[in-house]
């Protein structure tokens, strides 16, 4: 798989290893953001749970997810963190001159999380990074010094996660139909359970405090409030669609819901602006199949098996930007991390126990009602006891 | 009112008999299951479970990993008015519980006992959110829980830290958790993360006293009566949901 994440007009791409930026509008090619060989080993924090094994060793490194910071006041940070394979967050951070030319990236620090990470988010306040993983787990380690506490869970891999704008909720959707908003930074508390999936919930989208969207394998696209969530808002059904959602973004300026699909080349557009919602479907020229899109100003930017394009979602118009060969040859080989998402039920317990019991209770009747025959004769008999034992007793003398 | 706590076949025709139900004691709560479980509660069939006496009412109390279902046939004459479900992730052991329930009720139709209990074949740590709406339970219980003695299946601990956060949203201000286990560790793993977690807060010793239903985590349950036949210790500890701090 690879990903994209856009802050402003700067768009951030990572594939298999490769971690590239680039601008909208600028005519080149993505450049390098930063080199692996730049790691500060210094600024790498050792695990302070128990992780399986030690650090995991990789062939190759492999961005599995990948998420901007905020960015929220003049003081904030601009940095883009990257979970990687080796179980690891690297958190970096760049800096841009009043042109908003990229001048310096520096990495800030390196975390571990115990299981491979899927899913990853700044609070609010960019001091955390929120990780999900494929345990069930969410940690969250301070930008500062790396250190990584366990915040909540689920008994089924997380696949995405999200604040609210405010920050006081963190959104989770598992592998097990779920999804919850959680107080944050309490996240003992859970606030709600959107239920209604009927397959893994892959992706989220938030569009205000209290309104979400969710969407994942069964091709439904749900709305809910999180203060009322016992049922959806608004349903959005796309199981003409001949593949399982894989990501939806949502631009606020212009009220735009975009969904990818797995291995489908068209991408539907929803608006959420009008009540009912309405769709368009949307095709994008050389391109067939879609890993991840991303939404900034008035564009979608999605990145495909081969290209990135941009659709200004003002003309519908396309834009296909520039990118290498290398960085192509990397998007045509990435693979999704986990190739299936749909539940694998092997054995049938319940099946199997239901069709075995009437042969066994069978047998149980059986044998129960021939041990109350041979009661039944013996009551009879019980009366002659007498005469028996004497005819025994005769039986005996005589042999 | 009394029941006869130790019914057998004798007694309730069409009792089942444990010895055809036995089920190894463990199972992995994290494997994906052909477990059926209703898309959210408003979806749950109730219905059949309790059937007519269950309208117009709603479960409040849960036994998670019910067993052999001891303590539901203990309780349900205590509380009468009160919907019980058992919860038990093993095939052959809740349909032992359930066929159990069904003499009982039948045994006893005309004065209408055991109508308020049923067991469902499920996994607690996975769908409770699935069968119980926000704060609707007002007793939970924990008995004699498999102890998963490895660091590495801690995490298949029915009692986690995380968990307890689902069991909190499921459980009302007030209510109560009820657990107790023959096993020292596990005990005061239980105990610390209960009363770590925000929302809990332990019972203390005379509340606990006060408590009828305490006295029933003892011996209610064939695994209790186990630990009693060998003589082992029994550890038990209750805890009270807190309400949320404000947002």
């Amino acid at each position: 798989m690879s990903f994209i994440t856009s802050f402003g007009d700067r768009l951030f791409i990572g594939s298999g290893d490769l971690l590239r930026t680039c601008r909208i509008g600028d005519e080149t090619e993505p450049t390098t953001f930063i080199h692996w060989n730049e790691l500060n080993p210094e600024r790498i924090q050792k695990p302070d749970f128990d992780v399986e094994k030690d650090l995991k060793t990789v062939e190759k490194r492999v961005i599995l997810c990948i998420a901007h910071s905020n960015f929220l006041t003049s003081h904030g940070r601009r940095m883009v963190a990257v979970g990687t394979n080796e179980k690891q967050i690297h958190v970096f951070e760049y800096f841009v001159d009043h042109n908003g030319v990229l001048v310096k990236c520096e990495h800030i620090v390196t975390s571990v999380v115990p299981k491979a990470p899927t899913a990853l988010t700044f609070d609010r306040e960019d001091a955390y990074v929120v990780v999900g993983d494929r345990a069930g787990d969410i940690h969250r380690f301070s930008v500062l010094n790396g250190s990584a506490i366990e915040m909540a869970g689920a008994i089924s891999m997380v696949l995405d996660v999200a604040f609210t704008p405010d920050g006081k909720r963190l959104l989770m959707a598992d592998r097990d139909e779920k999804v919850r908003a959680i107080r944050y930074p309490s996240t003992y508390v859970i606030d709600a359970f959107c239920l209604g999936h009927t397959e893994y919930v892959k992706t989220l989208a938030v569009q205000n405090n209290d309104s979400i969207w969710s969407a994942g394998g069964d091709k439904m696209l749900y709305n809910w409030s999180i203060i009322e969530c016992s049922k959806p808002l608004r349903t959005v059904d796309l199981s003409e669609v001949n593949g399982p959602i894989r990501k939806i973004s949502i631009n606020l300026q212009q009220q735009k819901l975009a969904i990818l699909f797995d291995n489908v080349e068209t991408i539907v557009i929803v608006d959420i602006g009008k009540e009912p919602t309405q769709s368009v479907s949307v095709n994008v020229s050389n391109e067939s199949q879609f890993h991840d899109i991303t939404s900034t100003g008035n564009h979608f930017v999605v990145l495909g098996r081969s290209t990135v394009t941009l659709i200004d979602l003002i003309t519908m118009s396309q834009t296909i930007h520039p990118i290498d060969n290398e960085l192509i040859e990397s998007l045509k080989q990435t693979n999704d991390a986990v190739d299936n998402l749909f539940k694998n039920v092997t054995h049938n317990n319940q099946q199997e126990y239901e069709k075995g019991k009437p042969k066994s209770l069978r047998q149980l009747n059986r044998s129960a009602g021939s041990s109350t025959t041979t009661h039944r004769l013996l009551r009879r008999l019980l009366p002659l006891e007498p005469f028996l034992l004497s005819f025994l007793l005769f039986y005996c003398y005589i042999c | 009112m009394d029941l006869d706590e130790k019914p057998t076949c004798e007694t309730v025709p069409g009792l089942p008999q444990k010895k055809h139900y036995r089920q190894r004691a463990h199972s992995n709560p994290h494997s994906d299951h052909d477990i059926e479980y209703p898309l959210t509660p408003e979806h749950m069939n109730w219905d059949k479970y309790f059937g007519e006496f269950g309208e117009e009412r709603r479960v409040e109390f849960a036994d998670i990993g019910c067993g052999y279902g001891g303590l539901l046939m203990r309780l349900s004459p205590k509380f009468p008015g009160t919907l019980m479900i058992g919860m038990e992730i093993r095939v052959k052991v809740s349909d032992y519980v359930n066929e159990k329930i069904q003499a009982l009720r039948k045994h006893h139709s005309e004065a209408g006992h055991y109508r308020n209990i049923a067991v469902l074949r499920s996994n607690a740590m996975k769908y409770m959110p699935n069968y119980f709406r926000k704060g609707q339970l007002s007793k939970m219980f924990f008995l004699f829980p498999d102890p998963h003695f490895k660091n590495k299946k801690h995490k298949w601990r029915i009692i986690t830290p995380t968990l307890l956060s689902e069991y909190a949203y499921v459980l009302r201000e007030g209510g109560l958790i009820y657990t107790i286990t023959d096993v020292k560790e596990l005990h005061e793993w239980m105990a610390k993360h209960l009363s770590e977690h925000p929302l809990f807060e332990r019972l203390t010793e005379a509340e606990m006293n006060s408590d009828f239903v305490v006295e029933m985590l003892y011996d209610s349950t064939e695994e209790g009566q186990k630990v009693t036949r060998n003589s082992g210790e029994k550890w038990p500890a209750v805890f009270r949901r807190l309400p949320n701090p404000p947002l």
